[in-house]
């Protein structure tokens, strides 16, 4: 895949060169492109869990995008508007269309991200192995997901999927900005429930990896498989106003992820609740014992889902630490909120690296008289703004010093995140997660600790010893 | 204000040429193997004008077409997917499918699929909306085209439009919060005030050996929220399958933008527990489309992680006989407005002519919503539920506009009812379990009802957030105790917009609704 040469590309750059031309308020542009192949297949388990493919897709997809930006003329506005570019259609009326509505959107004026002065640093934001042989790789893939699924025992494969992508992308400015990367990413999910049924319980559980390397997948289904053999007879879980509760890398990178979005400094500018440098993370007082929260932005570790050479706007993506010992060290400023909120622009955005704590899982679940382990939520929603969260349990244990009791099922379970980092640890043992984003979650790359207990602001509404 | 005729939009002239070639690609793909395979052909385009206006105004106009080119053989569905949508390239990846195809099935071992003629259709009655789009003399090439009854030509509404419909009512919901806050000075103010209008306009166009259809659905939205510094909100999401005439902005969107946050600032917290609770037509849909909606899913059941299909087999009853859900595609006029939800079509994306079906009646579950490979696998009808997210996206059995049927009882005689409970008309997201039975819904915040009467007084959620419902599917839908009367001639109840996933990805519209619901007991934190 050659920009280069690619001839909806230039055909755009000739269009935009005449068009300016004629419209001097036209003053800047950035386009945007992407070109993608995947290759998509759905299984199906059968009968001793031989896996049949019953969907397979291939799919290419290039998608052009131009925003344009018109300044007022006593320089005080700025309108712009993007839209998308269809190769095939007349590209002078797509940017007659875009130009007009650049003129309805007008708002105070900002200037466009510089050029770096430097070159955009090597990130490895893809394996090659999918970029250069993706269908091979990907019937490999199946081919493995296929044979182990053969050796797992005493469980059924409902259902799997496996998704294999590659992503060239392209961003250019009219002040000079060229960035280009090729990203990859796998996803893999897979449903399973107890064999022989029937059952009234399953494990799903998924993964976005971005290179084989992580791509464990034999792994994957063992750890599956163990926990579906766990999901014998459940019970709701007791209520309780104070609970603690143990949750994995899943939650943690959500919690995480909610709270160091309000140090972008685009929260300040919307007015909603946002996070300044000096502020502390947490509500209320540190309880004893508890660990304190340090967290650093890093945009260069390789084959995670947010690493990148350069920002959303083409700056070269910087790595920082944001939260340290649980007080804000700086903002996440791109070069828009920097002019708005008079501030200086520092391209901080990628992967969250979190600090680890000292203890194992299972010290971590014997410190406390009772433990829940949350192993699956059922839709864990975290409020962006008041950094609340709830969820149902969908599948979880109940440990009473340390020891087993139960396996728990529903009710609900909900928190504060900043309440939550006034009682809590981090386990030592560390894990790499991503998320490769969408509409329901967006992309993220989390590299810190397994397992976090938390024993301040949960609340469980579960069995009805309480009401 | 005036009444303007309405309209149906036509399918773009450009498009017949793109069927011609879709044609052309059925045959590559059938052509000598009809008796083994079955291929079809579909086009998506959305044409998306969108304006977001906060303290900044961001506006887009994006067009976003792709094609499927499907080829069935032996129960496997290949497909590739393009947006080089020249008719040379589209041919030659019907030849390299066929190609593929014909390497992996030298002999057959699944029966072939052949699809129903015009005249096999007919015999089952289609739904008035669609009987009076049909032309007379039907064959397998005549050119059959749907739409909506629009207020407008979805062609002709202009950016400029929407522009001015955000701005005007984002400065009459913060005029308001002012004067609120003027008289309440203990609430927090509201910070902003955050409005989102969209029309996107759907064509899609199937081509299979037996029918060639195309259909354009326009879908407005307004959606929004006004909030405080701490993010305390008030959300509101009005439109559905037409154009500018579904986003009337009244008092109660006004409240809910620029008084409910500065209310919910001050409100008290929830304590976890059960309750009777009033869900409101929103609410109620998002529990219908969790409860048995994801449940009566097709493919769900043909991979065995639905517990419906057991429950089917053996004639339990898993609610009492208030509860009856309808999935129906063919929803063109509900309660409150003569016009469709975000789930509306005339045909799904495998072609299938939408009729309105009844998943669940009076406590007994009927045969799955499906798709085309779910509805062969599992030997029972097929409906109008095969949907993508986009043509870039598999093909699962999703759910349209779900919907509990009305009851006999109004609002305030539902209330009354309550000696001790809560009214949610903030829905909130919602999740399911298909296999496990259980479900949860949310939603913004309670109104509180004592004796029989609302009381003012609201509350959130026990961490200050959200408020969750949750319940096993089979306690829920034992617990309706009563549901509110509709109007309407066809007893659709109000349907609003929705959006849904599958488990947690593949976004497809999905409209969800009913009526005022009372529940015995629901636990709620």
């Amino acid at each position: 895949m050659k920009w280069n040469d690619h001839p909806a590309l230039r055909a755009l750059h000739q269009s935009l060169t005449r068009y300016m031309a004629e419209h001097a308020d036209v003053a800047d542009w950035q386009i945007r492109a992407q070109y993608s192949e995947g290759c998509q297949s759905l299984l199906l388990g059968t009968a001793g869990n031989a896996l049949s493919v019953y969907q397979d897709r291939s799919v290419d997809d290039l998608a052009l995008s131009l925003t344009l930006y018109c300044p007022s003329p006593d320089g005080t506005l700025l309108g712009s508007s993007s839209g998308s570019i269809d190769p095939r259609a007349n590209l002078n009326e797509q940017l007659a269309l875009i130009h007009s509505s650049a003129l309805l959107a007008m708002n105070p004026f900002y200037p466009l991200a510089d050029k770096p002065t430097g070159a955009y640093p090597k990130v490895e934001s893809g394996d090659a192995r999918l970029v250069n042989h993706l269908g091979q790789t990907h019937a490999d893939l199946i081919a493995r997901i296929a044979a182990h699924s053969l050796t797992l025992q005493a469980v059924q494969i409902n259902s799997a999927e496996l998704f294999s992508n590659v992503h060239h992308q392209l961003l250019q400015s009219s002040n000079g900005i060229d960035a280009r990367k090729v990203s990859t990413d796998l996803y893999f999910e897979v449903a399973m429930e107890r064999a022989p049924g029937p059952n009234d319980q399953e494990v799903l559980k998924y993964w976005h990896f971005v290179g084989l390397d992580d791509a464990d997948l034999e792994a994957k289904l063992d750890a599956v498989a163990i926990e579906t053999l766990m999901t014998v007879a459940a019970e709701l879980p007791p209520s309780r106003d104070q609970a603690t509760i143990l949750i994995d890398s899943y939650g943690i990178s959500k919690l995480v992820a909610a709270l160091v979005n309000q140090l972008d400094a685009a929260s300040e500018f919307a007015k909603g609740p946002h996070l300044l440098p000096g502020d502390s993370v947490l509500t209320g007082t540190p309880q004893a014992g508890t660990d304190q929260l340090s967290v650093s932005v890093d945009p260069s570790l390789a084959q995670m889902a947010k690493s990148s050479p350069f920002t959303a706007e083409g700056l070269i993506a910087q790595k920082a630490e944001v939260i340290v010992n649980n007080q804000v060290l700086t903002q996440l400023i791109d070069a828009r909120m920097a002019h708005y909120l008079g501030k200086a622009v520092n391209g901080i955005s990628g992967n969250l690296v979190v600090n680890s704590g000292s203890l194992s899982k299972a010290e971590l679940l014997s410190s406390a008289k009772e433990v829940i382990e949350i192993l699956d939520f059922s839709s864990l929603l975290v409020n962006a703004a008041t950094l609340t969260w709830s969820s149902e349990i969908k599948l979880g244990r109940l440990y009473r010093q340390g020891q087993f009791v139960a396996t728990l099922k529903g009710g609900i379970v909900s928190g504060n995140v900043r309440a939550s980092l006034g009682g809590f640890k981090f386990s030592a043992q560390r894990v790499k997660r991503n998320t490769i984003g969408g509409y329901f979650e967006a992309a993220s790359g989390y590299d810190g600790p397994e397992h976090m207990l938390i024993w301040t602001g949960i609340q469980i509404a579960g069995q009805a010893e309480n009401f | 204000m005036s009444q303007t005729p309405l309209t149906r939009p036509p399918l773009p002239a450009a498009l017949s040429a793109l069927q011609k070639t879709l044609q052309q690609c059925v045959q590559v793909l059938e052509q000598g193997r009809e008796a083994d395979f079955y291929a079809f052909a579909w086009y998506e385009e959305k044409f998306t004008q969108a304006v977001e206006a906060k303290q900044t105004l961001t506006t887009s106009v994006t067009r976003d077409s792709g094609v499927v080119l499907r080829l069935m053989a032996n129960a496997v569905q290949y497909e590739v997917a393009t947006n080089a949508l020249d008719a040379d390239n589209l041919l030659a990846k019907a030849t390299d499918l066929r190609r593929k195809v014909d390497a992996l099935n030298p002999s057959m071992t699944a029966p072939a699929y052949a699809p129903l003629t015009w005249q096999q259709e007919l015999l089952t009655p289609l739904p008035d909306d669609l009987m009076a789009q049909l032309p007379a003399d039907l064959t397998p090439t005549t050119a059959v085209h749907f739409a909506p009854l629009c207020g407008q030509d979805p062609a002709q509404v202009e950016l400029k439009q929407l522009i001015e419909r955000a701005k005007d009512y984002r400065q009459q919901a913060l005029t308001l919060a002012g004067q609120v806050q003027a008289e309440q000075s203990d609430y927090q103010p509201i910070a902003d005030v955050r409005l989102m209008l969209r029309l996107r306009t759907t064509t899609t166009v199937f081509v299979d050996r037996s029918k060639s259809l195309s259909q354009i659905l326009p879908v407005t939205v307004l959606a929004g929220a006004g909030f405080t510094a701490a993010g305390q909100s008030g959300r509101i999401a009005l439109g559905g399958l037409g154009t500018l005439e579904l986003i009337q902005f009244g008092a109660t969107e006004l409240d809910t933008l620029a008084r409910t946050p500065q209310q919910l600032s001050v409100a008290e917290r929830l304590r976890p527990g059960r309750y009777m609770v009033i869900t409101g037509p929103a609410l109620s849909g998002i529990i219908a489309h969790e409860a048995f909606g994801h449940t009566q899913e097709g493919d769900t059941w043909m991979k065995g992680r639905s517990i419906a299909r057991t429950l089917r087999a053996s004639g339990t009853r898993v609610g009492n006989d208030q509860a009856s859900i309808v999935n129906n595609p063919a929803l063109f006029s509900m309660e409150g407005q003569a016009a469709g939800s975000n789930g509306s079509y005339y045909f799904d994306n495998e072609g299938q002519l939408a009729r309105a079906q009844t998943i669940l009646d009076r406590g007994l579950l009927s045969t799955p919503m499906t798709d085309l490979t779910s509805a062969l696998k599992l030997a029972v009808p097929r409906t109008a539920n095969g949907k993508r997210e986009s043509w870039r996206r598999p093909l699962m059995t999703r759910q349209t506009n779900t919907y509990f049927t009305p009851g006999d009882k109004s609002l305030d005689e539902l209330i009354a009812l309550v000696p001790e409970g809560y009214l949610a008309v903030a829905p909130n997201g919602g999740m399911e379990d298909p296999k496990g039975g259980s479900l949860t819904a949310g939603t913004g915040y309670f109104e509180e009802i004592r004796a029989g009467k609302l009381t003012g007084k609201l509350l959130i959620g026990p961490s200050g957030g959200h408020i969750e419902l949750t319940d096993s599917v089979f306690d829920m839908l034992d617990n309706i105790q009563a549901k509110t009367d509709v109007q309407h001639p066809g007893r659709v109840p109000p349907t609003q917009l929705g959006g849904c996933g599958k488990y947690h990805k593949e976004l497809v519209d999905a409209g969800v609704g009913g009526p005022y619901i009372l529940w015995r007991s629901v636990a709620c934190g």
